[in-house]
């Protein structure tokens, strides 16, 4: 049973976790264009 | 392609929000409703995810291999962007892959890993993408760039169908071939119920880490853009 809550955490973990990071990146490059075109 | 831009953020949210609410179903059905497999046992469960994680790998890299075709045709940048964003998706999918293949090996095979066909190949195309990045990161002038890993990404697809094909290729391997009539689903009616929410789960996730990785490759053009225009 663990190895099937391991493989579920680490699923979710990395899934939401990449799409948070990848989230948090764009609003920075969204923030430094806007500098930029200022 | 201004309107796509500005909604694209609210869709990718509704997606995630989608996603995380599939994923709480289908955690649901595969414990509670997917009856325990009887020979393997509980680890069996991990199946649930771990092969439509496998077969979304294949979906990015055909992406890029699509997308390296277009950039050697056309030479536009944008098709390089899709390309990149299809490998970065890819290589999180099949990371995934391998890993929770690990966890599912370790009950049932008795190791985490086996130099397997299918896990050689897999282990193989993991490398090859993971080489593409390198690869990327190494070149600054960005049509230099898009057009060695263009042709990285034509070239490095040839091993997804030998990843796919590989229990068949090689019959010593520990990965089962599964033989079954055309319309059987080979499975218990709940457990290819559950089976297919969990494609459908996967496939919107998959969805939301391409777009969003698509998004960044096109914003931080711009920025590289912009930059040069002040720099001149």
């Amino acid at each position: 049973m663990s190895f099937v809550i391991a493989a579920y955490a680490i699923i979710w973990l990395l899934f939401f976790g990449y799409v948070l990071k990848i989230g948090r990146s764009i609003s920075k490059l969204e923030e430094e264009i806007s500098k930029l075109k200022k | 392609m201004n309107f796509i831009r500005r909604n694209i953020a609210v869709v990718t949210g509704a997606l995630t929000v989608l996603a995380a609410v599939m994923m709480t179903i289908s955690i649901y059905m595969i414990f509670f409703y997917a009856p325990v497999e009887k020979v393997m046992g509980l680890p069996q469960k991990i199946f649930y995810f771990h092969a439509p994680i496998a077969i979304m790998c294949y979906v990015g890299f055909f992406i890029t291999f699509v997308s390296s075709i277009g950039y050697l045709w056309t030479s536009s940048l944008h098709w390089d962007r899709f390309a990149v964003s299809g490998a970065h998706t890819g290589l999180l999918f099949i990371a995934l892959t391998l890993i929770t293949g690990m966890l599912w090996g370790k009950p049932i095979w008795g190791a985490y890993w086996t130099w397997d066909p299918r896990l050689t190949t897999s282990f193989i195309m993991w490398l090859i993408y993971a080489g593409y990045m390198v690869l990327r990161s190494q070149v600054d002038d960005e049509y230099i760039r898009a057009k060695y890993s263009a042709v990285m990404g034509v070239i490095g697809f040839a091993d997804v169908p030998l990843v796919h094909y590989s229990v068949k290729l090689w019959s010593r391997g520990l990965h089962p071939v599964i033989e079954r009539a055309p319309g059987d689903p080979g499975m218990d009616p709940a457990m290819f119920s559950t089976f297919k929410v969990c494609v459908i789960t996967i496939f919107i996730l998959f969805v939301v880490v391409f777009i969003q990785r698509v998004r960044y490759e096109f914003i931080k053009c711009d920025i590289e853009h912009l930059k040069a225009v002040d720099g001149q």
